[in-house]
């Protein structure tokens, strides 16, 4: 989980649309206060909660651009807020 | 002759059943007026989540016309995708509620800021959905 989530940041970052940098760009901060501990796990997940359901409304767009990307990420946000990421956060290098 | 006639019937046909999978969403005044009236009333709601008491009458009234809006976006044909983005905002907006209510302490104001503009964000996807809709005549 955490290496799909290492590398959908980095995807999303890399990518030239605003829309998905900025989903990028949220979930880094989010990543980065957990692991100062600036932020607690449970506000974390909240955060996750949050850009998953952004993804999940840009899908819905009509002729969405970088669908594959987005539902990639929609998956791999929904498993972290679902599960919990205890502990595994620690190791996360961005 | 049958035979023509049977081919033209079968075409007609073929060609009413075509036209009746087009599914076009159309642009709803309504829907732009909910989406853009929320915006401006999270924004007064969410101000009060820094404060130590939490108003629950605004607070029940949201959720009661979060609820309506979803309602009137699920009866109107061809409209899956605006009926989906309206629970979305019900959802993040009883998350945070939950959220909240779960804090011992009031929210900072950056963290209000923050989940503010998340969901500001979601209701800004639901106006661009609706804006791209087909205009008619």
């Amino acid at each position: 989980m955490i290496i799909k989530l290492s590398s959908t940041i980095k995807e999303l970052l890399g990518s030239e649309d605003p829309f998905l940098q900025k989903c990028g760009n949220d979930l880094k901060r989010a990543t980065i206060n957990l692991k100062h501990k600036t932020i607690t796990e449970k506000e974390f997940i909240s955060d996750v909660a949050d850009i998953k359901d952004l993804v999940t409304a840009k899908l819905l767009e009509e002729s969405v651009k970088h669908k594959a990307l987005l539902e990639k990420a929609a998956h791999i946000l929904e498993n972290i807020a679902v599960e919990g990421i205890t502990g595994i956060i620690e190791s996360i290098s961005l | 002759m049958k035979k023509r006639c049977y081919f033209i019937l079968t075409a007609l046909l073929v060609l009413i059943s075509a036209c009746a999978a087009i599914q076009i969403s159309s642009f709803d005044r309504g829907t732009y007026e909910h989406l853009t009236f929320l915006k401006a009333q999270m924004s007064e709601l969410y101000s009060n989540y820094t404060q130590i008491g939490i108003q629950i009458s605004k607070i029940r009234k949201m959720q009661i016309l979060l609820e309506q809006y979803a309602e009137y976006e699920k009866w109107k044909p061809h409209n899956t995708e605006t009926y989906k983005q309206f629970q979305l905002i019900e959802d993040m907006f009883n998350r945070h509620l939950r959220e909240r209510l779960d804090s011992k302490n009031p929210w900072s104001k950056s963290y209000t800021e923050h989940k503010l503009s998340m969901i500001n964000n979601l209701i800004n996807i639901s106006i661009k959905t609706e804006l791209h809709k087909n205009r008619g005549c």
